[in-house]
This record gives structure tokens, C-alpha cells and sequence, in this order.
């Protein structure tokens, strides 16, 4: 049953989700065009363009292109996050809910498949935006870097590799791998347990008699909250142990960049699983269903 | 004759206010159709909900087949609610893949059977049937399942008189006979015919639980006169 839930939650979200993924990679092509292409032209005849007053035009375009980049890329994170809410609200507890909560799977897999497929597309939507970051990063620096200047950048990549991890082992004293770890743990993890805090917090609605909806919502701001105070305490946590660990080895470089990532993978972690448990027993013990 | 359904003091309250199921206990047994009658908030609705997992029971236990309500019960149990719960941009085969995909006792052949005798074309989209459509489309969908209990919470109301026949003779020509059919509604005259038995509640609370025979062997009267006599304002 599981499989069947998960195939018809992803056969039920996959077109907006495709759109907004679309709608990503056309704006990478707006935000390069509109980039990459003025800024050729001022290179080009800079002199010329001075003169008439277009340069300072197409450097406007470049700058409203670019804000135009950031403001789609932007919303179509908090598109996808909005999408998949309602869908999840829809889907669970309005009258569609009435054949989803009637079918014989249990809550555990009702939850599973909603939080899996939502956190795969909420996943592809960060490697979308991710992607197109770099898209528009390469294609900026191809405009204006020679053909040979990309040896060099190898070159440097190269040796700011060998610095970072002699350096950062000997002195800061954590690894590159445990940086690499870090961020792959914290980009796959996050959005499944993003998504499992949202439908969590909307499950919550649901011991309202009235307010259903909107209780939902504002639960869902307060575990943002409990997110971000849980994460400062964390932060502080990994900060302090590590001061007192340096010192207690006689080091005095004090900086520990990865105890924000490794905190907020926790956390991350902590909410989505609390969340879990909490809709379960929502959906098992206290359902009901207008 | 074992019972298909048991409710042993169940009780339904929201937020600690006054309860719309009363320590109801009752128990159904298996091939009948009941009719679950009452006026407007008498816990109808409620008692339907519970048995289909949609409400937890605040107080007491409910049974289906010896089982608490779940995925097993939920099995062989088809439920029509009284409001439209399929997804509008959904086509009718679409729907009915979902019913083969998730119910065992789903023919798909029974359904397509139906659609045709009432010209519903599987390739339209929910959206663009009526209202009546879409009922009668639940209705099939439910009616095409070989369940051990069909629970139709107001399956005739608001639909023209022609429908209520069709929907009356759906229900009777393609339930399973071993199996038990429950009717919640208000227009008792329109269903009085096929009803083997009746339930009879107000406030919440379990008022009668009687054979249609007995209703009108003793009290010489019509289920829909005795209902109105026993329910006069």
C-alpha cells in the first residue's frame, strides 16, 4: 500500500511541481541572458556607450534582470513550500480527506509517502535553485575571463584545497570530510524534515473545534521559532564545547564554522521527528474530521 | 447471527461540551439495511463518522467485524459520504484506478457496467458533471465494492425524484446480500421500502432500534408516520 500512496502522491504533485521547476530553469536563461549580455556590450565599446548614455541603461537592465533573478528564485522556493502545504491540507483534512483517511493504509504510511515525495521536490527545488546559481556564476564569469584564465582558476581551486585541509585539520580542527558530510547530510535531510515539521504543524490544526486551518498555519510559525531558538542554543553549544576542547588541547584558533550546519542538521532532525510522532498520534487518537 | 458492528457506551463530545454521540451502545448484524434516522444534530453524521475512523470516540468502544476501527476495518467497509471527496480535475478512470489500486473488493467491470447505463463517459472529468453526476458517480464507486458494510450518509438528498429511483435501485440490485447497508437520511418515505430495520436518534442518544415489521405490526403505522410522531416539535 505504501508504494501505491506514494506513486499517486507523486502522480498528484508532480505537475505544478514540474512547473515550478520550469519555471526555475527559465529564469536561469532570463537571469544569464539579461546578465551575461549587457555586461558583453559594455565591455565591447564601453567608450561608445559612455557617451550615449547606454551604458548606463544596459547597466540597469543588468541590475533589474538581476533582482528579477533573485525575486523568482526566491518565490518559487516559497511556492513549492506553499504548494505542498495546501496540497497536504487538501489532500488530508478537507472533504478530499474523506477518501484519503478512509483508505485501509495506516497513518504511519499516510505520512511517510506525503513527507517523502514533498521532501524529494522540495529537495529538487534547492538543487534546482543550487544549479542555476552556478549556471548564472559560470556564464558571468565566461563573459569576462579569457580561455586561459580557466587553467589558472583550476590551479588556485587546486591550491585552495591543499590549504583547506592542511590548514583547517591543524588549526581549526575539523576535517574537510566532516565539511563535505556536513553540508551533503544537511542538504539531503533538510527538506524531508521541513516538510514533516509543516504537515506536522498543520496536523496540529486539527484539535481546533473551528480554526482548523489557521491554527495549522500558526503552528507552524511557532515551530519555526522553536527551530531558530533550538538552533541558537545548539550554536552555542558546539561553540562553547569547542572552545573548551581547544583550550583543553592548548589551541587558541577558536572558530567552528560547521557547528551551524551541524546544528541546524540536528535540530532539523529534532523537529521533523517530533513532528512525526506528534501527527501520528494526532491522526490515531484525536482525529477529527469536519 | 453474529454482529457486524458493536458500539459499547460510545461517546463523542467536542471540546468537553455537550455530546453529540450519548454513551450510545448498539450492535448491527450482518445482512441488513438499516436506516439511521433523525432530525438535523441528533448524531447521525457523527456516529457514521466514527465508524469510518474520520472521528475518534471520546468515550467507549467501537468494534467492525471484532476489529477497532483501521486499515482492516476500512477494508471492507465502503463509505459515501455526504459531500463530494473526489479531486475535480481527476477523470472517472482515473478514479477507478485508484478504487482497483487501494480496495480489493473493487470490480471494475461492476463500475464500468454502471457508468454505462448512465451514460457517464469514463474519460470526462469530475468537473465537468453535475452535481447529481458526481453523486451518482460516489454512489457507483461505492455500490461496485464486495464489502461487509456500505455506510451511505445521505445518499438521496438533494437529487430530483428520477435519481432517488435510480440511486434506491443501485443500492438494492448491487449490494452484497451477506453484507449490511446502513442509511442515514432524512427523506424516510423515499427509502422506507427497502429498509429492513431502523435506528431512531435525538441529541446524540440512541431513541429505537427496531425491525420496520415491528414498527408496523405494533404501532399500525408507516416508519415515516411513527417517525413524525415520535419526532413532533
Amino acid at each position: 500500500m505504501l508504494g501505491k500512496l506514494i506513486k499517486y502522491e507523486w502522480k498528484s504533485t508532480y505537475k505544478m511541481c514540474g512547473i515550478i521547476i520550469m519555471v526555475i530553469a527559465g529564469m536561469t536563461l532570463v537571469g544569464a541572458l539579461g546578465f551575461v549580455l549587457p555586461f558583453n556590450l559594455i565591455m565591447e565599446d564601453s567608450e561608445a556607450l559612455e557617451e550615449s548614455m547606454m551604458g548606463a541603461f544596459w547597466a540597469m537592465m543588468m541590475m533589474m534582470s538581476m533582482m528579477l533573478y533573485i525575486v523568482a528564485l526566491v518565490g518559487a522556493s516559497y511556492a513549492m513550500m506553499i504548494y505542498l502545504g495546501v496540497h497536504f491540507y487538501k489532500t488530508m483534512y478537507t472533504d478530499e480527506g474523506y477518501l484519503t483517511q478512509t483508505l485501509p493504509v495506516t497513518p504511519r504510511q499516510l505520512l511517510f509517502s506525503k513527507t517523502l515525495v514533498a521532501g524529494i521536490w522540495n529537495l529538487l527545488v534547492g538543487l534546482s535553485i543550487g544549479i542555476s546559481i552556478m549556471i548564472l556564476i559560470f556564464a558571468f564569469i565566461s563573459s569576462i575571463a579569457p580561455p586561459e584564465a580557466w587553467r589558472e582558476l583550476d590551479e588556485v581551486w587546486r591550491e585552495i584545497q591543499r590549504e583547506m585541509a592542511r590548514d583547517m585539520d591543524a588549526q581549526l580542527s575539523f576535517s574537510i570530510a566532516h565539511a563535505v558530510l556536513s553540508l551533503l547530510l544537511m542538504f539531503i535531510v533538510t527538506p524531508f524534515c521541513t516538510m514533516m515539521t509543516m504537515f506536522g504543524a498543520l496536523t496540529i490544526g486539527q484539535l481546533s473545534r473551528k480554526y482548523k486551518a489557521l491554527i495549522g498555519i500558526l503552528s507552524y510559525f511557532g515551530m519555526m521559532i522553536v527551530q531558530s531558538i533550538l538552533m541558537q542554543v545548539l550554536q552555542f553549544v558546539f561553540t562553547f564545547g569547542n572552545v573548551l576542547f581547544q583550550n583543553s588541547i592548548g589551541t587558541e584558533n577558536y572558530t567552528n564554522v560547521f557547528g551551524t550546519y551541524d546544528s541546524s542538521i540536528v535540530v532539523a532532525l529534532i523537529m521533523g521527528v517530533s513532528m512525526y510522532f506528534v501527527a501520528h498520534h494526532i491522526l490515531t487518537k484525536k482525529l477529527n474530521m469536519d | 447471527m453474529s454482529n457486524l458492528v458493536e458500539f459499547t457506551g460510545v461517546t463523542k463530545s467536542y471540546d468537553g461540551q455537550r455530546a453529540a454521540v450519548d454513551n450510545v451502545t448498539l450492535s448491527l448484524p450482518k445482512g441488513r439495511i438499516i436506516g439511521l434516522l433523525g432530525p438535523n444534530g441528533s448524531g447521525k453524521t457523527t456516529l457514521i463518522k466514527m465508524m469510518n475512523g474520520l472521528l475518534t470516540p471520546t468515550s467507549g468502544i467501537l468494534r467492525i467485524n471484532g476489529q477497532p476501527v483501521g486499515p482492516a476495518t476500512k477494508a471492507r467497509v465502503a463509505y459515501l459520504p455526504d459531500r463530494t471527496y473526489l479531486a475535480g480535475n481527476k477523470k472517472v478512470s482515473q478514479i477507478l484506478d485508484y478504487f482497483v489500486d487501494f480496495y480489493a473488493d473493487f470490480s471494475r467491470e461492476k463500475a464500468e457496467g454502471m457508468l454505462k447505463s448512465l451514460n457517464i463517459e469514463p474519460e470526462a472529468r469530475l468537473n465537468s458533471l453535475s452535481k447529481g453526476t458526481k453523486e451518482k458517480v460516489q454512489l457507483i464507486l461505492v455500490m461496485s465494492r464486495n464489502a461487509d458494510l456500505y455506510i451511505l450518509d445521505e445518499p438521496i438528498a438533494g437529487v430530483d425524484p428520477a435519481a432517488r429511483d435510480y440511486i434506491l435501485r443501485t443500492i438494492i440490485n448491487n449490494y452484497n446480500p451477506e453484507a449490511t447497508v446502513l442509511i442515514s437520511t432524512h427523506l424516510i418515505s423515499d427509502i422506507e421500502q427497502v429498509l429492513d430495520e431502523v435506528i431512531f436518534m435525538r441529541y446524540g442518544k440512541l431513541v429505537l432500534y427496531t425491525s420496520v415489521d415491528n414498527i408496523r405490526e405494533e404501532k399500525g403505522k408507516s416508519v415515516d408516520a411513527y417517525f413524525r410522531e415520535v419526532f413532533a416539535c
